[in-house]
């Protein structure tokens, strides 16, 4: 009884103390159980959302031209394979699907267009929210919307949604919103659904695509399957179609929430160890302070493990009191939890309620503290009763005499505070796991801040490709050359540079196709770093990503063999680069180097680099006056006013720009006799087939995802701050009680508050100073594997954003501890020495 | 014409005891000259600590004022009186309370170090006292845990002369030594005088007493009596001790 008593007074004496414990295993409970809800979360969120849909598990999106009957037969040839079906699609992507935002700029989105019967062909068209279905019938052009719409970007039924094409918009009500099983995210793109009428309308805008949908089994092998594609037919379908399927959809949904997961759980990692050490610390500490007691109590027959006890109570009571209300707490904002993981899969999401997951939660966390707490409370049996009452003779100190005074240059509070810190050098072990633990997060967190405080800036300058301003494709036979060197004599224009796109190529071995950039010379490029090596400069020369490198495991030197359409050409690898290009697994080619794999191709564009200033749409006017109305602009016109001859040429122009934007065609002429009267024209006037805009696409793509990280380094930072804070606020509290008797002869000889302060201050830096160094280093390794993780490349630390938040870290203990000692002004030398 | 170094103009100290408030001293006037040796007694709880704490500025007085060398300090902040009491005061503690971390040598230092250069001097002059109050060179490196009461007690005597104090405050340095001992530490004390050092002292032993040239007797927070005597050592010790005793009787002790 005596026992619980002492530990009831231990609480009442520290109650500041017990409430930090208190908070510190309230916020490690929290973040666990967040941790492992919206772990769970994620996979359900997905799968449910899925099989509610009932979507098929593949679709495989290739130009019609491109279109074999074989491809389809291959898989109904395969008895695991069923519902296969060909479908139309309408295909905007890679610039082309611009939209108006909420804001009426324009913003670019990778987007497919359907109508409801053919949706019904890829899944169960499940409508989430929606207008009324009169309202809906009574719409002149209406649309259906994947949730991500509604539950990341925020539209509502009924408000409009404008597609803008030719400097035409064209606008839409938004009918309401379905969960789509593919095509869901900003990454692989949106499918949008209209009526038939409107899908026609589109069709002119868009390019229509054929869509193999089908459902495959677990095991089924997509490369395979396109090998035999290329065996039946000659032609290589992976080059140029886009595949969906299960496992990438939720992949890409999840990728992000995944990053975030692992932070919050390292997040949780760092307030359980400060906890931890927290407690033993104060332990150790209650331990020297209270030996004459100790002693009295082993005197009176008290057994070292009942003494023990006392330390050991105070912690179950203020980590378990820590744990369950963290615990509840998680629970209570599971909803909450379960709308940010929804939020970030772009899928509306209920969830279910883990509270057996959180109890055990709980419950572990409470016997790690109390374990821990109890290991360190077990040293009460170093002290037997007679060495208790002398307070534990080897707490003193004997050995050698560590800086000592005599001949030390310098402010005397800096070497007193280095004299001790030497003198008690172990008890600062676990303060600098501790600091390194917590300055780590803070390193990683400042490091996003300061790479995500631009927006997209920063993941635009890890793109790993040039982001011109205009895409501008080029009708067939155009020469790019002298287009290019038109262009660059515009005013406000940068620079121009003839582009093959970006095509894709097979890489031998591998079943991750290559998007390739390809450059006459890289060293003009101005967003494409080697992260080893050099710049392809000849035409046997190949640059690779960090993410091949690492998954393939090539090197420098090693060669890599390159497909494309049955020929196959070795390139050695001078260079390795970061880029996310592809999923960052693009390659680097010269001109020279691309037109040996593909000794046919063509320049088809040109990229515009324009002065900061230039409006872009003035731009785009300009090249409208210079070469007239782009393809893809012409056959999106409807109107119906003008004389019968001027809207025959119009049907007529309308029908090139079809023929020349979506078959390649290159020449066309017409003559019409109608009457007496011959109406002819031909197709020479067409220059550009299409203007995009890859940077929109880029600000569509990463905003959401630049943003989220943001806004996580933010709430990460101060709660990693106020975590040291509460750390650094209990250890110089305890030293404050366990040094009093010191702290008040120093008073009485003549040193002020501020003086003590000051040492309490100085006593902490070599520990901080050597934390954040451990923490810069770890820091650097968290920072790797999360560039590796969520975007396939090797990025290095901002040296300066470390070395500056070091030094914030090391000032910001410096003063967290100086302002925790200020208690000493409140305590009067006599109180200090007589306590 | 003797200046005085310390005085007090009606000060008072209390304490609130349980919401009560206790009332240790009461309106107390004293002037204490440069250069005396005084010595404070009364019987336990008559405040002689507390009257020696509020005159070192290591206490602050609920009410009235002290002067040191004419200037007031009883409204000093904490800081303040930290600056003022490294400037002029040194301390003997009855418990010692040696830095138990630091070496004999780090310990005088220490106190040093906060108002002089770190000079090669400096060290000397700390050694030199030190040797001067009997602790031998190995003595220096001990810690002081390591020392008897009375070798801690005169290295406490040293840290609080190490700075030249104007005046010295003993809080009875010879309560917890034997006899031997705190002969040792009286003798270190008197000497000390003897050079001009203004010495304040508290003690409720006749033998400790008898080295002071003024006895001040303390009842119930206020001074009841006061008793000069001459320079230690230069009157007769028995003839010394007996008027002592005498004064002290007549204050009811």
């Amino acid at each position: 009884m005596k026992i619980f008593r002492l530990s009831l007074f231990n609480i009442k004496k520290n109650k500041k103390e017990v409430i930090a414990i208190i908070f510190l295993t309230f916020i490690t409970v929290f973040l666990m159980s967040a941790v492992v809800s919206s772990a769970n979360n994620m996979n359900s969120a997905f799968d449910e959302s899925f099989e509610k849909t009932g979507c098929v598990n593949n679709m495989i999106i290739m130009p019609k031209e491109k279109y074999r009957e074989e491809y389809i037969n291959i898989l109904k040839e395969d008895p695991g394979i069923s519902d296969v079906k060909r479908t139309g699609i309408l295909e905007a992507m890679v610039g082309a699907g611009i939209v108006r935002d909420k804001s009426g700029d324009t913003i670019a989105y990778n987007m497919y267009i359907t109508t409801e019967q053919t949706e019904k062909e890829y899944e169960n068209f499940v409508k989430t929210d929606m207008l009324d279905e009169p309202v809906i019938n009574n719409l002149d052009h209406y649309i259906w919307l994947p949730s991500p719409f509604e539950v990341t970007l925020g539209y509502k039924p009924g408000e409009t949604f404008t597609f803008v094409s030719g400097g035409r918009d064209y606008p839409f009500t938004i009918a309401g919103f379905y969960e789509a099983g593919l095509m869901s995210s900003s990454g692989y793109g949106y499918k949008l659904i209209v009526s038939e009428r409107d899908y026609e309308l589109l069709s002119y805008i868009y390019t229509e695509k054929y869509c193999i949908s089908f459902n495959a089994y677990e095991e089924w092998d997509r490369t395979e399957y396109f090998e035999m594609c290329t065996d039946a037919t000659g032609e290589n379908l992976s080059s140029v179609c886009y595949s969906y399927d299960y496992e990438g959809e939720k992949q890409i949904e999840s990728v992000f929430l995944l990053i975030f997961l692992l932070l919050s759980s390292f997040l949780s990692m760092v307030t359980l160890v400060a906890t931890v050490f927290l407690i033993r610390r104060k332990i150790s500490n209650d331990i020297e302070d209270q030996m004459i007691q100790i002693g009295v109590l082993e005197a009176l027959g008290y057994r070292s493990a009942e003494i023990s006890l006392a330390y050991i109570y105070e912690y179950v009571f203020s980590s378990g009191i820590g744990a369950v209300l963290g615990g509840i707490v998680s629970v209570i904002c599971l909803p909450l939890l379960n709308g940010i993981v929804g939020n970030m899969m772009g899928r509306s999401f209920q969830g279910t309620k883990n509270s057996g997951g959180v109890g055990i939660i709980v419950l572990i966390v409470t016997l790690v503290v109390t374990g821990f707490a109890l290991l360190k409370a077990r040293t009460v049996k170093k002290f037997p009763p007679v060495m208790a009452l002398r307070k534990g003779i080897q707490t003193h100190h004997f050995g050698r005499n560590i800086l000592p005074l005599e001949g030390r240059k310098g402010n005397i509070n800096v070497w007193l505070a280095l004299k001790d810190f030497f003198i008690n050098i172990r008890s600062g072990l676990g303060a600098c796991i501790c600091i390194t633990a917590a300055g780590a997060a803070i390193l990683f967190a400042a490091n996003m801040l300061d790479f995500f405080k631009k927006g997209t800036d920063g993941l635009v300058s890890i793109m790993g490709c040039d982001m011109a301003e205009e895409q501008i494709e080029l009708t067939n036979g155009v020469d790019a050359y002298s287009i290019r060197d038109e262009i660059a004599g515009l005013d406000g224009v940068r620079k121009v540079r003839v582009s093959y796109g970006y095509p894709y190529l097979k890489i031998a071995g591998s079943a991750d196709d290559a998007t390739v950039i390809i450059f006459d010379d890289f060293t003009l490029s101005e967003n494409i770093f080697t992260n080893e090596g050099r710049y392809p400069e000849h035409d046997n020369e190949i640059m690779i990503s960090v993410g091949r490198s690492k998954k393939e495991g090539y090197r420098l030197g090693d060669s890599i063999t390159v497909i494309n359409d049955g020929i196959e050409k070795s390139y050695v690898i001078t260079g390795i680069v970061n880029t996310m290009m592809n999923g960052g697994f693009g390659v680097y080619l010269t001109t020279d180097g691309y037109l040996r794999i593909n000794p046919n191709a063509r320049p088809g564009s040109v990229e515009v680099y324009l002065e900061k200033d230039v409006d872009r749409k003035e731009f785009e006017n300009v090249l409208t006056d210079m070469y007239g109305s782009n393809a893809g602009e012409v056959r999106s016109g409807t109107d119906t006013d003008g004389d019968l001859e001027s809207r025959i040429r119009r049907v007529a122009d309308e029908k090139m720009a079809v023929l020349i934007s979506e078959y390649g065609v290159t020449d066309i002429d017409y003559a019409i006799h109608i009457d007496d009267k011959v109406i002819s024209g031909d197709s020479r006037g067409y220059v550009i087939k299409n203007i995009s805009s890859f940077k929109d696409l880029t600000k569509s793509q990463m905003e959401p995802i630049s943003e989220s990280i943001k806004l996580y380094s933010i709430g990460a930072l101060i709660l990693i701050a106020l975590v040291v804070s509460v750390i650094l606020w209990i250890i110089t509290v305890s030293n404050i009680r366990r040094q009093r008797q010191s702290l008040g002869i120093m008073k009485s000889m003549g040193y002020s508050s501020k003086d003590l302060m000051v040492q309490m201050g100085i006593k902490f830096m070599p520990v901080t100073i050597v934390a954040t160094f451990f923490a810069s280093i770890v820091a650097a390794y968290l920072m790797k594997a999360f560039w590796i993780m969520g975007f396939g490349i090797d990025k290095g630390m901002n040296m300066t954003v470390i070395v500056v938040v070091d030094i914030l870290i090391v000032l910001f203990c410096y003063y967290v501890t100086y302002l925790s000692a200020g208690r000493i002004k409140k305590i009067s030398v006599t109180e200090l020495m007589t306590e | 014409m003797v200046s005085s170094i310390l005085r007090t103009e009606k000060l008072c100290k209390s304490f609130s005891n349980g919401g009560v408030q206790q009332h240790v001293i009461k309106n107390l006037d004293l002037d204490i000259e440069k250069g005396d040796f005084t010595v404070i007694m009364g019987a336990s709880g008559s405040g002689k600590s507390t009257l020696l704490y509020a005159l070192s500025g290591m206490d602050k007085p609920s009410m009235g004022k002290v002067f040191f060398d004419g200037t007031q300090i009883q409204d000093y902040s904490n800081d303040e009186l930290a600056v003022f009491r490294r400037g002029n005061c040194g301390f003997v503690f009855q418990s010692v309370y040696l830095l138990e971390n630091q070496t004999v040598l780090d310990n005088v230092l220490t106190g040093a170090l906060i108002v002089q250069k770190n000079t090669p001097e400096l060290a000397t002059k700390a050694k030199e006292l030190l040797k001067k109050v009997g602790l031998k060179d190995e003595d220096l490196k001990k810690y002081p845990n390591q020392l008897s009461g009375g070798e801690a007690q005169r290295v406490g005597i040293v840290r609080a002369i190490i700075n030249d104090p104007k005046i010295l405050f003993a809080d009875e340095p010879t309560g917890q030594l034997n006899s031997a001992s705190g002969k040792d530490v009286l003798d270190i004390l008197s000497d000390v005088h003897k050079n001009g050092q203004s010495i304040v002292m508290v003690t409720h032993d006749l033998k400790t007493a008898l080295r002071a040239t003024r006895v001040i007797f303390l009842r119930d927070g206020g001074i009841v009596g006061e008793y000069r005597m001459p320079l230690y050592g230069t009157d007769d010790e028995k003839e010394r001790r007996s008027n002592l005793q005498q004064f002290l009787d007549e204050m009811g002790w």
